[in-house]
């Protein structure tokens, strides 16, 4: 009864959110039951659920090599690399923009930064080749007209890891750095002036109050990102790396070694394996984070 | 009374979508301009020419006074056809004509009963000029489980590679014949020393392989393309005692010794020091003058020549063979052809329009090099000149692969050696034992992953030299882990099915 009252006062409300659940419901909880793909033996003739049963064989090409482990690991690490210099990154320019008096440079700073988000890394790639090209490429070429011996970048394993952050920073700095700004926004301006009578500087005002006002925004975009933190940002690395094979041991993330290893075998089960694999350790890793935060502050937990 | 026979069978055909024929032969030759109307739809690869649909205006209105069909052409780019092609079949989609290729699904689609089989009868009937100049050797070449799926490639032709030079450069250093590899490094290296503004032989990712043929381990070794595992697996067949034994090539000394050669020359500079990301084929950066030589098949280079000839003659381009004369092996009679849908409603028309396209001079030409005196100039019966608007529908270019036969011309001012080469290889060729052989990977499916990424991890990086002085240690780590991915147990399941076809 309560509940037929509570559904009838909110109506409006539900309606709002029925297109999201309806969304959800279809194309994300839906086509969950396709996971039972990765324990099959699929053929096209007699689809998902006519297949024989292959039990874990679809599994066995990412384990019994062991290079699941390496390729794990990378996918582990760049993503943590790439959540934490990007999150800084994005709070110091969100701050930046924030405090900067000339609104109209503002304007500008805000969209010229926001620009490569909608850049694709196919042309991100091109970009990359040509920067670095031996003989044609650009900064060989600017080094040669003042006198300086080209670099052979291709050739130097070391240097990618730095050259993979460096262009996935220049591209989501400004997408998240305009969540923090409007978050920096709503924050109330009394603060600052009174701060500013009691004579805070303008360092003392960031580190005092911006900062821990967006410390929940912080938290949930950092939530978020782990939530995915198993998963390669696929088109980044086919984009960038190519078939530079002598970097795949240090750049392979886990959607580039299945595309890799499937590619001529067109396997529906063993590349569902791989995914199932991904969602798996997601699911754990998001689970256990969301309760750490949730023991420590319950306010700042995603669920 | 007979013709209303022939119409009323006709029409039972294209209401039940099966073929069975019993000697109407009349009804397709001279019945056609009481056909029943139809529509054919047809699938081919790449990416259709600015004048397709110009050209293809022509071939309808013809095919409407023929045989009463009308024909609408979809391609399937080549980004995504390998996607594409088993979903079309996946998704039961109403067609009824397709290119397909023993590289392009042909054993795949046809086990698993995609195409509709081309009886004998259906193909005396409705093909009749096709039956008459397809030697029974072709078809029996393209049977699957003892059933033809596809009008087999008639034109006899060879996919080995060439060297691409230029001659005024080997004429300003003294060089006169590229014969063996070692002609043709001491051509780059003349190149890498004074043309320093020139990458000698700009290789690509793709590219490096057209170098193994060159150094022995050749054509002849490699089991038909879609089984060799991209170019590990091969077999030996210079054993000629019958036995087709596999062998590992990554294993073999030649293979080391050829990886230490090419360290050399990546350290020589012959190609970038970004080969491996270069996306440019060699074919494109030796037309455009950045580098000085390319490795491609001879009708690629031919077409190349004849390019060239026109935009710089000063370059006074060259081919030589480069199979170093090793065996050569005609391409096989699946690697063209054409199939109809196991789904189609009207088989009969699809087989009349493919007798059409292959063996009438007309529809040949069209299909083949456009329309006379806009995009090309006949010459007799085997030749042709290729005129301006060949730009907007290149000649041989917008997938008639799948019905080329003898009729095909050539085009007049082509390489000067274009005969010489081709009566070499044919002097030579020899079949191979296992062109019709499909390898069942579902025993083995895990392994093959593996091995899979691990050749994409290493090979063109050792192949292109790119281990420098460690490429010895390199390679060990490549044998280590194709074994340890079970390379074995590929080749021993392989070589057991190779056995059972063998001893059929």
């Amino acid at each position: 009864m309560i509940k037929k009252q509570s559904f009838l006062k909110n109506k409006t409300l539900y309606w709002m959110i029925a297109p999201a659940v309806i969304y959800f419901f279809v194309f994300s909880y839906l086509p969950m039951a396709g996971i039972i793909i990765a324990f099959k033996n699929y053929s096209y003739v007699k689809g998902i659920f006519g297949s024989a049963w292959s039990g874990l064989q679809n599994f066995r090409y990412l384990f019994f090599t062991g290079d699941i482990y390496y390729v794990t690991k990378n996918t582990l690490f760049y993503n943590s690399v790439f959540l934490s210099v990007n999150t800084v990154l994005q709070v110091l320019v969100g701050i930046i923009l924030a405090e900067l008096a000339s609104k109209s440079f503002k304007k500008v700073a805000q969209s010229m930064i926001f620009l490569p988000y909608f850049i694709s890394w196919v042309v991100v790639g091109a970009f990359v080749y040509n920067i670095f090209n031996y003989e044609f490429g650009s900064l060989n070429t600017f080094l040669a007209s003042i006198g300086q011996k080209p670099l052979d970048v291709y050739g130097n394993k070391e240097v990618w890891k730095y050259i993979i952050t460096m262009f996935k920073s220049w591209k989501d700095i400004g997408y998240g750095s305009v969540l923090y700004l409007a978050a920096i926004s709503s924050i109330d301006q009394e603060m600052y002036e009174s701060a500013h009578m009691d004579g805070a500087n303008i360092f003392q005002r960031i580190r005092f109050i911006t900062l821990p006002a967006l410390k929940p925004t912080m938290i949930i975009l950092v939530l978020l990102g782990i939530s995915n933190i198993f998963r390669g940002d696929f088109q980044m690395f086919y984009n960038i790396v190519g078939s530079n094979s002598l970097l795949y041991k240090s750049t392979d993330v886990i959607d580039t070694y299945v595309f890799r290893s499937l590619m001529k075998l067109h396997d529906f089960g063993m590349a569902g394996a791989a995914g199932l694999y991904q969602s798996a350790l997601c699911f754990l890793i998001i689970v256990s984070v969301n309760y750490i935060v949730k023991k420590s502050n319950p306010d700042y937990a995603l669920f | 009374m007979l013709k209303k026979i022939v119409l009323i069978l006709l029409g039972l055909f294209a209401l039940s979508g099966l073929a069975f024929a019993g000697g109407q032969n009349e009804g397709a030759a001279d019945g056609s301009g009481e056909l029943k109307p139809v529509k054919l739809k047809m699938y081919l690869l790449g990416d259709k020419q600015k004048d397709f649909d110009m050209v293809y205006e022509k071939v309808n209105t013809k095919l409407k006074e023929d045989i009463n069909a009308e024909l609408e052409v979809v391609f399937l780019s080549w980004g995504d056809f390998t996607n594409k092609y088993p979903l079309l079949f996946a998704a039961g989609e109403e067609f009824d004509l397709i290119y397909t290729s023993n590289w392009a699904f042909y054993a795949q689609e046809a086990t698993k009963g995609g195409f509709l089989e081309l009886t004998e009868e259906m193909i005396k009937n409705y093909a009749p000029r096709t039956w008459e100049n397809t030697p029974s050797s072709s078809w029996e070449q393209v049977k699957i489980n003892d059933k033809v799926f596809m009008l087999p490639y008639t034109k006899r032709e060879f996919g080995h590679f060439v060297y691409v030079v230029r001659g005024d450069l080997m004429d300003k250093y003294g060089l006169d014949n590229i014969e063996t590899i070692d002609d043709f490094e001491k051509y780059l290296d003349v190149i890498a020393e004074n043309e320093t503004n020139m990458i000698p032989y700009d290789d690509g990712s793709e590219a490096n392989r057209f170098m193994l043929p060159t150094i022995g381990i050749n054509y002849a070794n490699d089991l038909p393309q879609q089984l060799s595992n991209d170019f590990i697996l091969g077999y030996n067949v210079y054993d000629k005692d019958g036995s087709v034994e596999l062998i590992n090539r990554v294993t073999m000394p030649e293979y080391l010794e050829y990886a230490e050669k090419m360290v050399g020359w990546n350290a020589k500079g012959y190609w970038s020091k970004n080969a491996l990301v270069n996306k440019t084929r060699s074919k494109d950066s030796f037309a455009n003058g950045k580098s000085a030589a390319a490795i491609l098949n001879l009708g690629d280079a031919n077409t190349l020549y004849m390019e060239l000839i026109k935009s710089h003659p000063e370059w006074d381009m060259r081919v030589f063979d480069a199979t170093d004369g090793a065996p050569s092996m005609p391409n096989p009679a699946i690697q063209n052809g054409m199939a109809i849908n196991a789904l189609s409603k009207n088989p009969e028309r699809a087989l009349m329009l493919l007798d059409l396209f292959k063996n009438d001079r007309e529809y040949y030409d069209l299909t083949n090099y456009g329309i006379e005196g806009i995009h090309y100039e006949s010459v007799g019966d085997e030749e042709f000149i290729a005129l301006d608007a060949a730009e907007s529908f290149p000649p041989v270019s917008a997938c008639p692969w799948g019905w080329m036969s003898p009729m095909e011309r050539r085009l007049v001012g082509g390489l000067p050696n274009y005969d010489e080469i081709l009566n070499n290889w044919e002097k030579e060729a020899m079949t191979h034992p296992l062109q019709m052989f499909n390898f069942d990977d579902s025993n083995v499916k895990n392994e093959w992953a593996a091995c899979y990424n691990i050749v994409q991890n290493y090979d063109s990086a050792i192949q292109m030299g790119f281990g420098g002085a460690d490429t010895a240690e390199l390679y060990n780590e490549y044998v280590d882990a194709l074994n340890k991915a079970g390379i074995q147990r590929i080749m021993e399941e392989m070589q057991k099915q190779v056995n059972d076809f063998l001893s059929k």
